[in-house]
């Protein structure tokens, strides 16, 4: 007997036609089994044997009506259509997530920062009020120089050469207070909590806006000059006001106090770098000139000191201005520059006056 | 009882794929008995195997979007059954209950068979009795193929096997098969030929 091929009985069971040819379903060829049996007269056992081990699996198809396929058919597709419509409303709302997603993490972000902003601001400013409150800043304008201060209000102040303005860092709600040595142009930003400026003088009470003061240590009147508004001087008690256009003179050794109408532009003109002086002493123009160009002054004559002058100097160089006092009186000027010393130092010019 | 072969399935599927519902609904229509006896063996719940055929083609008419990736809807359905259902019925089972129940995976009884010219009471009754012998596994291959007449390719993807895997598993659950149902037999019996897979014990005989 010849060996029983597995080989081909594997292949036909492996041959999905021949198991529905086999369970005598309908396929395309039915002709093709009977005649590759025919073809194949020495595996017809072989054959035999697969078509036998297909037809006894014929397994039975579980009972259940076309009428209850079709029911569940129609329940699954109603679900589908209510399905759809949830899945719609949840693709949607996803959607919606996605673009408040989004939307939120700049909230976030801007929220953030705005409160932690705040904050900060919040903790600087009680930090400083609290703390800093007696560390008062001081702005120099040193001999020679001008200078512009903005003030923490607001408030303009120009600082004329040889000046110092002192005032604290944040104005306190009582008041804004600053102290002032020196020459000073203010322009005060109007609130209503009051501004005072406390100098060699009496204090000044600023009620309006914009008004120049002089108050040099060395200098032995202080004078005010209101441009704008309404300013008050106040001494031991007593106030006295000032109208625009309005100068006050104080004596600082005899403490005396008087107020004259005068051409403000004599008083605001240092500026622009102008300087006029009308029945000035030469002491007092040599100071202003001290001031302005940083040089020393030695008189050989004392009285020389005393002698009025009328000039007005602007921008000029400090031998085209010695040229202009020699001119209009017998006086000489002996001007030797400033330098640097070996040590870097700078050594002040000096004006011999004959 | 299957008569369309599986163009005629991919002829539904395409029709579906370009929106036409109907053919869709005729496809659960020729496919629901199968899924439905597939689905019985591995989990005899009816109710539960009905729920979940027609979970898949709800899904499928809901989700056009994922329609347009199953090319072979035939194994897709098959997996898809398989995963669901038994995703489905561990969370009704304790696991004690599952450990026992994947032995009881595609158990027989004589009346999953068809009694006709073809297969004799005995035989039947033999191969009942043989197919216990198969592991759950065996007996799922079985299945797939002769029932299902799905090809090895498709088997594979079901099961989650290699193709070779898969024909391994079908020729030695048919040997082991043929074993069992031989067991007390006498060679006159086998000259009668009612006793399927003789052919087995010969090759032995020869080899």
């Amino acid at each position: 007997m010849r060996q029983f091929s597995e080989n081909t009985f594997e292949s036909l069971v492996a041959d999905t036609q021949f198991i529905r040819w086999a369970k005598g379903e309908q396929v395309a060829d039915s002709q093709k089994w009977e005649e590759w049996k025919k073809n194949h007269s020495d595996k017809t056992r072989e054959f035999d044997e697969a078509c036998k081990a297909v037809r006894m699996f014929s397994f039975a198809t579980p009972a259940i009506s076309d009428l209850e396929v079709d029911y569940l058919k129609q329940k699954a597709f109603d679900r589908s259509k209510k399905q759809r419509n949830t899945l719609g409303t949840v693709v949607w709302m996803r959607r919606l997530t996605r673009v408040a997603a989004v939307l939120f993490i700049p909230l976030l972000l801007f929220t953030t920062w705005t409160l932690l902003d705040k904050k900060q601001l919040e903790t600087t400013y009680s930090s400083l009020v609290e703390n800093r409150m007696d560390e008062e800043i001081s702005v120099v304008a040193p001999i020679g120089t001008r200078t512009i201060v903005d003030l923490p209000d607001g408030s303009k102040v120009w600082l004329n050469a040889g000046s110092q303005l002192t005032y604290p860092p944040i104005f306190a709600n009582n008041g804004r207070t600053v102290h002032l040595e020196g020459e000073a142009f203010f322009e005060v930003s109007k609130d209503e909590t009051p501004f005072n400026v406390e100098n060699f003088g009496p204090t000044i009470k600023v009620y309006g806006t914009e008004f120049n003061v002089n108050a040099y240590e060395e200098e032995e009147v202080v004078t005010v000059a209101l441009v704008e508004g309404s300013v008050s001087l106040a001494k031991s008690g007593g106030e006295l006001f000032l109208e625009p256009g309005e100068v006050s003179f104080f004596d600082k050794s005899s403490e005396t106090i008087h107020v004259e109408r005068k051409n403000l532009e004599h008083f605001l003109c240092w500026r622009e770098g102008k300087f006029i002086f009308r029945d000035a002493s030469l002491n007092s123009i040599l100071r202003v000139l001290q001031r302005q160009y940083n040089v020393e002054f030695e008189l050989s004559n004392p009285q020389l000191g005393s002698y009025p002058y009328n000039a007005t100097f602007q921008n000029e160089s400090l031998e085209q201005i010695f040229q202009l006092l020699e001119l209009s009186a017998p006086i000489q000027f002996d001007y030797t520059k400033g330098y640097l010393n070996k040590d870097g130092a700078y050594v002040k010019g000096k004006v011999r006056i004959k | 009882m299957t008569t369309q072969n599986k163009n005629w399935d991919n002829s539904l599927w395409n029709k579906f794929q370009q929106g036409d519902n109907d053919a869709l609904g005729e496809l659960f229509q020729e496919r629901f008995r199968e899924l439905y006896f597939y689905g019985l063996k591995l989990v005899p719940v009816a109710e539960l195997v009905k729920d979940t055929i027609q979970d898949l083609f709800t899904d499928l008419w809901s989700r056009k979007e994922k329609v347009k990736e199953i090319a072979n809807i035939n194994a897709y359905l098959m997996v898809s059954l398989r995963r669901e259902l038994l995703r489905r019925a561990s969370k009704i089972r304790t696991q004690t209950d599952l450990d026992e129940a994947s032995s009881q995976y595609f158990t027989f009884s004589s009346e999953d068979f068809i009694i006709g010219s073809e297969t004799e009471l005995e035989t039947r009754n033999k191969l009942v009795a043989g197919l216990r012998h198969l592991t759950s596994r065996q007996r799922e291959v079985i299945v797939l193929r002769f029932k299902h007449e799905m090809e090895f390719k498709e088997i594979a993807q079901v099961m989650d096997l290699n193709v070779q895997s898969v024909r391994n598993l079908l020729f030695r659950a048919l040997e082991k098969l043929r074993e069992e149902m031989n067991v007390g037999d006498s060679v006159d019996k086998q000259d009668v030929g009612l006793v399927l897979f003789a052919f087995f014990k010969e090759k032995i005989k020869f080899s």
